[in-house]
């Protein structure tokens, strides 16, 4: 029965784990490159492509 | 053959060629689409403004200067419908974090997107000129010049607001201040003086 076999939700003293022989700047350089990059690679909506060849129609 | 070559110059300005400007323009919606995600966290409203920022850069295609980058004038496009969407309604639409956890958990592992999240959050807390410059330096792969063109804005200044965004940024992943079950307002207001403290080192 110890108190902490069930903690809840870990505070981030978990960050260690996260920064992981990583330097923080780098962490955070490349995570943002990460979160600009997943969307970069979704593929493009369709309603994107309509757009242009509906604009198309229009003007042309 | 110097003759030549300033002839060539001279006499062939890159043409405005609409089929080809519309080829570009569509490869560069995915950049459209990460700029507006990374500017805003909610996939919906930033995807909104991608498809207005696009429609606006089309309809300004001839105002486009051909061989100029276009890139940088479709983001220049993109950021300012941004910034006149978030002044119009932004208090209305655009804290919602589960919308933006729920698009970042789309796209990875659990474990890294609550990281992704935590720096998602951290973004969110930045002033708007750090934020955009951190993002157009930091991960759209733009060059200094191209993103002071962008914010219409000098070199100097994009250098310094990204290195004050990495400081404030650094100091709020530092702080590992993320308790999902935080009180928001609370949570609000410890960055707040957290981010006065890193305004301080950076002009300091």
């Amino acid at each position: 029965m110890t108190e902490n076999k069930t903690s809840k939700a870990p505070k981030r003293d978990d960050l260690g784990d996260v920064f992981t022989n990583e330097e923080l700047p780098e962490k955070i350089g490349k995570n943002l490159r990460e979160i600009y990059d997943n969307v970069v690679n979704e593929p493009v909506p369709d309603d994107f492509l309509n757009l242009l060849s509906k604009a198309d129609e229009k003007t042309g | 053959m110097n003759a030549t070559k300033d002839n060539i110059v001279e006499t062939k300005p890159v043409e405005f060629n609409e089929e080809e400007f519309k080829q570009d323009l569509t490869a560069l919606i995915p950049h459209l689409r990460a700029f507006a995600r990374s500017l805003c966290g909610n996939a919906t409203l930033a995807d909104d403004v991608a498809q207005d920022a696009l429609l606006k850069a089309w309809n300004a295609r001839e105002r486009f200067i051909p061989g100029s980058n276009l890139k940088a004038w479709t983001f220049t496009i993109l950021r300012n419908q941004f910034y006149s969407i978030k002044r119009r309604s932004w208090r209305a639409t655009s804290l919602e974090p589960e919308v933006a956890e729920q698009t970042i958990v789309a796209n990875s592992d659990a474990e890294q997107s609550m990281h992704l999240n935590d720096l998602r959050r951290g973004l969110d807390m930045l002033q708007d000129d750090q934020r955009e410059a951190i993002i157009l330096i930091g991960a759209s792969g733009l060059s200094y010049e191209e993103a002071a063109e962008i914010c219409d804005c000098a070199v100097g200044t994009i250098k310094s607001r990204v290195s004050r965004a990495r400081k404030a940024l650094e100091v709020i992943m530092e702080s590992g201040n993320f308790d999902s079950d935080a009180d928001e307002v609370r949570a609000i207001d410890a960055m707040d003086t957290i981010l006065k403290e890193a305004d301080a080192i950076a002009e300091g």
